[in-house]
């Protein structure tokens, strides 16, 4: 392999590799923006992982595969709302809770559905999302081997950020959510209904990290594996909480995460001793992030809840369309 | 106390009661439906674990370690904390346990000796580790559950380079240490049941635990901060410092967990993956309200539960991680604030009305 090729390698698998992390981190925004922390989107991301592959096995189409891995997702958002909301469960026992059914719960369908306890590799004939070759620029040198040849899911990864960022700043719903987040007494006093607005934002969320979910299990790899994120759901709400909600921030932060992952891989190579230590990497990124970040904005503190306080009566001083 | 009070305690325990009971008719009803012979399953799940002095000691086994773990998040959680630190923790406690005892093997030091020192390393380290999603959430306000999780990996792959590197025994052909040192090992005080002497430790610490959580000025601080953060501040309270006070004496609890169920269970370290003990104990910790009195019954009812899907796996082949299922339905149920609350309000609300209270009623 040529320099240049392997430079494109590299660049090619940090894509790869924050596909994941980005839809988690755009599934934790959507909630984000309501005021909810969605911390179960681990189990999201794995519940949508396998009922993907099971689907796309049984269905024989890759369009339905997806689809169905954004139903579980949702499902599970809905269950996450429906507990915290109307059966007032306290939300991190909440999301403790479904990343812990979704857990047990995967591995148990895993081994009713295939017998086995590990992976549905080979147990089923799941498919794949294709990948796509980009006209024209596949024949650069490195910026051919970097964007082309990439799951349709990896680029609508960033479709799906600008949607979500469309959906929060453009649309009617967005606006409520966005109201509902910043103060839910002034939203219910003009009519909107907290729970209902609350509600929606998780279904999308579930069906955002649904499409994560289906990306590790129908692309990343083309078949399920117990504990296949191994904490990406995670990194991806850390990377939303470090940007505080932004959609275009959290993608961002997320391929830097995927940089980690991708130079842990790349290290994990040439370092074979260290191996354990390498795959750290993302995990110690993650916390560092996540330090360096708020220790920034503490130290910027008043200003930064002085704009925040001013956006806010600006903001609502001027939409009129709350009814 | 007050009657309004005494309802609510009613109804707090036969919710914890009815979410157990739901909990428990779920399985059932699994087990019916997956199995080739429902009845042989469930009698295996219900009243094997009792069958045998064996099984039995079986449950008490798998108490030990969750009634640790269990008390670490009581006091994670009487500060609202979810510090899930103590899975990775009781996972590091075990390796290093090992690796300790390992390194010593030469000295010959006296069983108790040896021991003593083994679980006040093991406690020191889980002060230590727990310390750092502590202070991070408290001095940065980041989200402790992202950090504890993230901390656990990191400790999941620090396991397994000791474990490869360090201590692997390459005279076996899977991924295990060495053999731990006899004089390291908790002895077996009921042999025929498999029960060790860390069930004296777990009563020692019980003792310990009950005082200091609520006959002493840290464990008061702890409850008041928990309950309201608030008022704690204006009655002098320092909070940041008994918030993350409360979380090393929690991760110590975790990972001497982890030693005891090491040095007491296991010949050699061999785990590759996170235990599940740590999140075993949030549900025990839920399960009793937080308070570390019950943390033993509530302990060897998770036991007993995991104890029964051990015997069904054993004897059929449903898989035992339907357990895992069960324990995140009874959370919910458990903190499900509205279930059976509008009981509880009809009961309170008759109570106010009572002629005894005063009032009239007008229906």
């Amino acid at each position: 392999m040529s320099f240049s090729e392997a430079i494109g390698t590299f660049l090619f698998s940090i894509f790869r590799l924050s596909t994941p992390i980005i839809y988690a981190a755009l599934a934790a925004c959507i909630t984000k923006q309501t005021g909810l922390l969605n911390m179960a989107i681990e189990g999201i991301m794995l519940t949508a992982a396998l009922s993907s592959v099971v689907f796309s096995a049984l269905t024989q189409s890759v369009v339905l595969g997806v689809l169905f891995g954004m139903l579980a997702g949702s499902l599970i958002g809905g269950i996450i709302s429906y507990a915290n909301l109307i059966g007032k469960t306290e939300l991190y026992l909440t999301c403790i809770a479904i990343n812990l059914i979704a857990t047990g719960g995967t591995t148990f369908a895993l081994y009713m559905i295939t017998g086995t306890k590990g992976t549905t590799f080979s147990a089923l004939p799941s498919l794949e999302v294709p990948n796509i070759d980009i006209p024209f620029i596949k024949d650069i040198p490195i910026l051919g081997t970097m964007l082309s040849g990439h799951s349709i899911l990896t680029y609508f990864a960033f479709v799906c950020a600008f949607l979500v960022w469309l959906l929060i700043y453009k649309t009617r719903l967005g606006l409520r959510m966005r109201c509902v987040g910043e103060n839910p007494n002034a939203a219910l006093s003009v009519g909107i209904s907290v729970t209902r607005i609350k509600t929606v934002a998780y279904l999308i969320s579930g069906a955002v990290g649904g499409l994560g979910g289906a990306f590790m299990s129908m692309s990343y790899v083309t078949w399920f594996s117990r504990d296949m994120l191994a904490g990406r759901g995670f990194i991806g709400l850390s990377a939303n909480n470090i940007t505080a909600g932004s959609p275009v921030g959290a993608t961002l932060f997320s391929m830097l995460f995927g940089i980690a992952d991708a130079s842990a891989n790349v290290l994990q190579i040439t370092a074979a001793g260290l191996s354990y230590f390498v795959k750290m990497i993302p995990y110690i990124i993650t916390i560092l992030g996540m330090v360096i970040m708020e220790a920034i904005r503490i130290r910027k503190g008043l200003k930064f809840k002085d704009q925040v306080v001013r956006k806010a009566i600006a903001g609502t001083a001027n939409e009129k369309d709350l009814t | 106390m007050s009657k309004t009070r005494k309802i609510e305690i009613v109804f707090e325990i036969l919710r914890i009661i009815a979410a157990l009971l739901i909990a428990y008719l779920f399985i059932l009803v699994v087990l019916v439906a997956i199995s080739d012979e429902p009845a042989k399953a469930i009698y295996n799940f219900s009243i094997g674990p009792f069958s045998t002095v064996r099984r039995f000691g079986g449950i008490i086994q798998k108490a030990i370690p969750l009634v640790f773990t269990g008390w670490g998040m009581c006091f994670m959680y009487a500060v609202n904390r979810f510090n899930l630190v103590g899975e990775g923790l009781f996972i590091m406690s075990a390796c290093m346990t090992t690796y300790i005892a390992l390194a010593l093997e030469a000295f010959q030091l006296p069983k108790v000796l040896m021991v003593l020192l083994l679980l006040v390393i093991s406690i020191i380290l889980g002060g230590v580790i727990a310390f750092i999603p502590a202070i991070i959430n408290a001095k940065l306000n980041a989200n402790i559950i992202v950090v504890s999780i993230m901390l656990n990996y990191i400790l999941l792959y620090l396991t397994q380079y000791i474990l490869t590197r360090l201590i692997r025994d390459t005279e076996v052909s899977y991924a295990a240490s060495r053999s731990i040192p006899l004089n390291a090992r908790l002895e077996k005080i009921i042999p025929q049941a498999g029960i060790h002497s860390g069930i004296i430790i777990m009563a020692i610490v019980y003792i310990l635990v009950v005082i200091l959580f609520f006959r002493m000025p840290a464990g008061y601080a702890m409850r008041v901060v928990g309950s309201n953060p608030e008022y704690a501040k204006h009655v002098g309270i320092k909070v940041t410092a008994t918030i993350i006070t409360a979380q090393v004496i929690g991760g110590a609890l975790a990972s001497l967990g982890g030693a005891v169920e090491q040095l007491g269970m296991n010949d050699r370290f061999q785990w590759t993956e996170l235990t599940q003990h740590g999140m075993n104990g949030v549900v025990v910790a839920v399960l009793a309200k937080k308070n570390p009195i019950l943390v033993p019954i509530t302990a060897f009812l998770l036991a007993y539960i995991k104890q029964g899907a051990e015997v069904v796996n054993r004897t059929s082949d449903i898989p035992a991680e339907f357990i895992i299922v069960i324990q995140g339905i009874i959370i919910l149920l458990v903190a499900a604030d509205s279930f059976l609350s509008s009981a509880r309000n009809r009961m309170i609300f008759k109570s106010a009305l009572s002629p005894a209270n005063g009032l009239k009623s007008n229906s």
